[in-house]
This record gives C-alpha cells, structure tokens and sequence, in this order.
C-alpha cells in the first residue's frame, strides 16, 4: 500500500525506532533538516518548494513531540498501538500441534506468571485433603508453563550440561529435563515445581527479587 | 553453439545520470576489489557513447569489443571477455563507434541482456553510460543490484533522481503491459508531460482512480533494488548525504534504496589515472580503496546470501 506522508507516524518520519534515546531522537531530527531544508542538497531536484515546506513543518512537530517526554508518552499511547508490532500477538508454544491463536495468553514475565498462579489458588490448593486431613497441593494446570525454553537457553549459553547444573541444584537431571521441556504431565504438584524451578533458576546464576523470594518461601512453607 | 548453462552468481551495474561522478572509476575499482573478494570477474564497458574502462584498468591493447559483439562478428560475449594483468578479472571493452549507439536496437538489447545473464564467471560489473536512454535503464535494471553514483553536488543529485524516476516508470510501465492495466501510458504522459510531480503523488492520483493497478504498481516499486554510492565526499555535510538521499527515496519515490557507502573524495585518484595504473592497485591502503573495498564486501555478501536463499529449490 502507498503510505502518503501525511500518514507516516513520527517515527517513521524520522526513520526512527520507537526506543530511540533522546540523542538519537536530536540526531534524526538534524538529518532530516538537513535533508529537507530549502537549501538542502538530497531534496534538490527530487520535490517541488512546498512539498519541502509542508515536510519541514512535520518535521518540527515531530521533533516538539518526541523531544518532550509528557507529549511523548501521550503520543505513544494513542499512536504505537497501531503500528504492526505492537498489535497483540497470539502467544506461540513451542511446538505447532499446540498452536493457539485465538484464544491466547498474553506474553507474561516469568515471576509474573508464577506471583498470579500463587496468589490464586496455589495459596490454599485444590481443596482436596490426604488421609491426615491435609491440605493437598493442587494439581499442576495442564496451560502452566514456565519459559522452561528460556531457563534452557541460558543453560546452554553458560555451557552447563543438564547434569551439571543438576549438581549445582540438588535437582537430578530428569527433573531438569522435565522443567526444561514444559510438559505437565511429567511435573510433580505445583508446589514442587515452584521448589524446583527456584533452585534450578539460582543453578543458573538468575538472581531473584525480594518478592521473589519472598513468594518461594511462602509456597515452601505451605 | 549452445549458451553455456552456468550463470555470474551476481550482476553489477554501476549508473546513475551525470557524467562526472565517477561510474567508471567506481566500476574499475569494484571489479578490482571483486575479483580478489569472489575472483573470477568480468568487468563490460557497456558506457554506449564514451567507453573508457580498459584506461582505467591500465589496458592500452586493442582487441574486440562490444560493438563487435553486438554487430554479430563476435559469436559470444564470453569470447571477448579478455584476461586483463589483474588476476581474477577479465574485460569486455567498450566500442569506440560512435554509430554504435544507434545500433543496439531491440533485438541486439535483448541478445547483450542474455548473453550478460549466462556469463560464466563469478560476478560481472556493468559500466553504463550517462543519461537515461531506455538501453542504459535496461541494462541497469538487469542487475541485482542496480548501483547509482552520486557526488555532493545539485546537478548529479538531480541527474540522479531523474534517472531514478526513469528506472521507475519503465518498471512501472512494465508492470502495467503485463498486467494489463488500462490507460496507464496516458496517464503517464499526461501526469508527466507538462509537470514533473513526485512519483509518490503520480502513485497517490492513480490509487485514487485504480486502487488495486496501484497496488500492483507499488509492489513493483518496493521490488526495485537499487544502490546509492556517494562519491567524492569532502567533508561530514557530505557523509550524510547518502542517508538523506535514500530518506527521501523511501518517501516520495516509494523505492527502498540501500546505502552501500561513501568514497571520500582523494586528489590521488587523478594521478593514478593519469599515471595509467588502477587507483586501488596503487593507493590500497588509502580511505577511498578502504571504502570501495567495504562495498565490494557488502555486495559479495548480499550476492552469497542471495545463493543461500536459492539453496533449498536445487534439486539435490
């Protein structure tokens, strides 16, 4: 499709990305007075004085726009969502026989994902009680997943083997395998999943947060 | 005798409208810095009023050359193609006949275009000529990609994009016989014939008529692949000029141009010339053989990486 000029958001504009620093911001800004200015050498020849004029004038709200942080942060909101990457995408498992598109999760940050599955019912079970009257762990949802991809990819950037990272964790090396691989059916209760995923996230070196902790620790000591 | 089967892995065609900017300067040293980076370079003077490519090559032997070629005295192209001193590079010499412009008709056009295509060799640099006469815009169209040398000045800015909105028109012109899109000759003529709007706001009127002839139409644009190589640049003003070029390209003329690099201008160049010896052969340590030497890599690795995506459809 021809996109008019008219219809180029600022970032376009300036060929810019939408995370430019406010230095890159003052850089694009200068190319394109330089490009577009009445005595300026690129545009000669290819646009007529008003076509020039009308480009500089955008130029400079562009510019008036982006520079200023409050106007910058208005203007994203009402215009990044209409660009092609920012529109919602269907969260993709790993593999094509699980695709979802319609009905998918938004993507969630690991330690968000795990704060919403605790604070749901995690907290208090399933309601179902052993033979003791305790409290059961509620059985692991068969959706809950874990980024186990990403702890995998860190693993093999860091050219651990799983059985040395099972070493630094006190996890064995099934165990990992299963973490890694996301499949539910082969993760014991929650609970332990949270256990595990803990110690083999600290295997790697992944720091965790206070709350984080926090969080672990109230799920241990259920 | 039979075209031979195996074709240049790439075709480079340097133009661009003014003369003056340095295309033949430019060609002698990518074929140069091409041949060491892929070997096997055939470097055509197919400059149709002014050849001088063999000068800057440092070759002074008369031969055959492309006129003869083209006026069916030579057979192939390949059989004119002669090794020069520089290892790895060979070159089809321009025809120093004035009548041989006249002559390339459509038929000769069609048989040089071919014959270019299915060269065996690694990779050939075509040296076009000034101005933009349909055989310069066809020759450089059949190259992958087409390369416009520009220097910091109005009148090569301006040649530039003439040529530009002449390689335009013809692809579009193409497009729309294939397509058979009515009335687009006239609403050429009639949108370019007594103005010169942008090709941007040529496109806008004819979506407003045509939407899909003009979508079709855009398509073919995004699908040009043209360089941009600034040459003689004296300063850092003239250091962006290639990004600001290829800005107003993306915007008004709806051609993703790719901005290969900027040669800085070397009074040097003058006397290797003058000298007969190859600029990049005498001064390779200097910033404008560093420069040119930065293009030819860019454009051997878009050449392979080009290979790469046919990998999959060869038969195995």
């Amino acid at each position: 499709m021809i996109k008019k000029v008219e219809e180029m958001d600022f970032y376009d504009l300036l060929n810019l990305r939408t995370d430019a620093s406010p230095k890159e911001i003052e850089d694009a800004y200068l190319l394109a007075l330089a490009t577009y200015h009445q005595e300026g050498l690129a545009s000669y020849g290819a646009l007529g004085d008003a076509d020039r004029a009308s480009m500089l004038d955008k130029i400079e709200e562009a510019f008036e726009t982006l520079r200023d942080p409050r106007k910058k942060s208005v203007y994203d909101g009402s215009v990044l969502a209409r660009r092609p990457e920012y529109r919602k995408r269907a969260y993709f498992r790993r593999t094509t026989q699980r695709l979802e598109i319609e009905d998918a999760q938004e993507p969630v940050k690991l330690w968000d994902r795990i704060r919403a599955a605790a604070g749901s019912s995690g907290r208090r079970g399933n309601g179902q009680k052993d033979a003791h009257n305790r409290v059961l762990p509620e059985a692991l949802p068969g959706d809950f997943y874990y980024y186990g991809d990403y702890l995998k990819k860190v693993r093999e950037r860091k050219g651990l083997s799983r059985e040395e990272v099972a070493a630094r964790c006190g996890i064995g090396p099934d165990r990992i395998e299963a973490l890694e691989k996301e499949t539910p059916a082969s993760l014991q209760c929650k609970q332990e999943t949270f256990r595990e995923l803990s110690l083999y996230a600290k295997g790697l070196g992944l720091g965790l947060g206070k709350g984080q902790n926090a969080l672990f620790s109230d799920r241990l000591d259920e | 005798m039979p075209e031979s089967t195996e074709q240049p892995r790439a075709i480079w065609a340097i133009g661009g409208g003014k003369g003056g900017t340095g295309k033949s300067f430019l060609s002698a040293s990518l074929a140069i810095a091409l041949s060491v980076e892929r070997e096997d370079i055939v470097a055509i003077d197919a400059d149709l009023g002014g050849p001088n490519l063999h000068t800057l090559l440092g070759v002074r032997e008369n031969g055959w050359d492309l006129g003869d070629f083209v006026e069916n005295r030579i057979p192939r192209l390949e059989e004119i193609a002669l090794p020069t001193s520089i290892p790895g590079l060979r070159l089809v010499r321009g025809s120093e006949n004035t009548l041989f412009l006249a002559n390339l008709n459509h038929a000769r056009k069609l048989k040089l275009i071919r014959q270019i295509k299915s060269l065996p060799a690694k990779g050939v640099v075509v040296d076009l000529g000034t101005g933009s006469a349909y055989n310069t815009l066809d020759l450089f169209m059949t190259a992958s990609p087409g390369i416009i040398v520009v220097t910091p000045e109005p009148t090569a800015v301006e040649n530039a994009y003439l040529f530009l909105k002449s390689c335009a028109l013809r692809v579009l012109r193409a497009y729309a016989r294939h397509f058979g899109i009515a009335d687009f000759e006239e609403k050429v003529s009639h949108a370019f014939g007594h103005s010169s709007p942008t090709l941007l706001k040529f496109m806008e009127d004819l979506a407003a008529g045509d939407g899909s002839a003009a979508q079709v139409l855009t398509a073919a644009l995004r699908n040009v692949r043209v360089s941009l190589v600034i040459n003689k640049a004296r300063d850092r003003k003239d250091g962006h000029l290639g990004r600001s070029i290829v800005d107003v390209v993306r915007k008004y003329f709806l051609i993703d141009m790719d901005l290969l690099g900027t040669i800085p201008h070397d009074e040097r160049i003058h006397w290797s010339l003058r000298n007969f010896s190859p600029f990049m052969l005498e001064h390779p340590e200097s910033d404008a053989s560093r420069a040119i030497r930065s293009i030819a890599e860019k454009l051997a690795l878009k050449a392979l990486q080009g290979e790469g995506e046919k990998e999959p459809s060869r038969p195995v």
